[in-house]
């Protein structure tokens, strides 16, 4: 745990951002690749390794585990929140959804079996602030979609840091 | 990194790519229509949907903006070109920081008023920049194996 101390850090205040209205527009596409860029600044600040060109396999599990922490911590504060307002997202749009799928070209049942799924969800939110379907949905939302730009993040930042460790140790 | 690897995550890429426009998924089956919400709301994660800033394709809005469909396809485009090409290591990383420049000079002009938002122009910007971003993940990669090849050796 604490040779990966950064990844949680950071993993924390990307989970947080998450769940921050207009920081939560740019989630994932830019706070998680910087994120797992942080942690790996942060790590080789923690380790003093400043001037040690880092693994790329290290950045790798850092970028993934820094991925994790946000989903973890990101899907905990979105379930929360929801528990707590009994509303989300998903209540706002249903009308507009409601309206598009009933001009979709597909089969009447079909039709009213995913509108049902969805009343369910949007009824138990209303009700009790939590949906099993809903946490299962983001909790798997956030891993995969986190996993993949902290695995980015990682790989990519630690090009960065490395390029510039290079260039310091050259001069 | 062989010709699988690059193919597995060309296959990765094409799906993730797919997915951004319903209107191809309505082509190839109708039901696959029910998926919408699920995959707005997979997609709400990675863009923040703008309708103004979405491409319409096929009849359907597009999950992510302009911006972000540039970013795919050209990580797509780029992916598909890596599979045929032989990958160099020693790229100085400059050159995904220049890629960036086009992206982040958008953002700056449309959002200080100098233009307006331009689906064009977004996308061309975040073509340029998911490009360039695939091509250094692609090194990384590359890095990664040798770095395994080496462990193995000792």
């Amino acid at each position: 745990m604490k040779k990966y101390l950064s990844s949680f850090v950071v993993g924390f205040g990307a989970g947080v951002l998450q769940v921050v209205p207009v920081a939560k527009s740019f989630a994932c596409c830019i706070i998680i690749p910087l994120a797992a860029y942080f942690a790996l600044m942060l790590d080789q600040k923690a380790n003093k390794n400043i001037n040690v060109i880092m693994p790329v396999s290290r950045a790798l599990i850092i970028g993934l585990l820094t991925g994790i922490y946000a989903a973890l911590f990101g899907s905990f504060f979105d379930i929360l929140i929801t528990f707590i307002t009994k509303n989300n997202d998903i209540i706002a749009v249903f009308p507009e959804f409601q309206k598009m799928i009933t001009n979709f070209p597909i089969s009447e049942g079909l039709q009213k079996e995913v509108l049902n799924l969805y009343s369910s969800v949007i009824d138990q939110i209303k009700d009790v602030g939590f949906s099993a379907l809903y946490t299962l949905s983001i909790l798997f939302n956030n891993l995969i979609i986190n996993l993949i730009f902290g695995l980015i993040g990682g790989v990519v930042g630690v090009q960065i840091i490395n390029s510039r460790i290079k260039k310091s140790n050259e001069l | 990194m062989n010709y699988k690897h690059k193919i597995f995550l060309f296959i990765v890429v094409l799906i993730w790519n797919v997915g951004i426009y319903p209107g191809i998924l309505f082509f190839i089956d109708n039901n696959s229509i029910a998926a919408i919400p699920l995959l707005n709301k997979f997609y709400s994660g990675v863009c923040h949907q703008h309708d103004i800033k979405l491409l319409k394709i096929l009849g359907f809005n597009s999950m992510v903006c302009s911006r972000c469909a540039g970013i795919y396809a050209g990580v797509l485009l780029f992916s598909f070109y890596m599979i045929f090409v032989k990958i160099k290591t020693n790229k100085e990383i400059k050159f995904l920081i220049l890629s960036a420049v086009p992206l982040i000079l958008d953002v700056i002009f449309y959002n200080i008023g100098i233009y307006n938002y331009s689906k064009t122009a977004a996308f061309t910007s975040g073509l340029f920049f998911g490009s360039a971003g695939i091509y250094y993940f692609y090194i990384g990669l590359e890095k990664l194996i040798s770095e395994q090849k080496i462990k193995e050796k000792l």
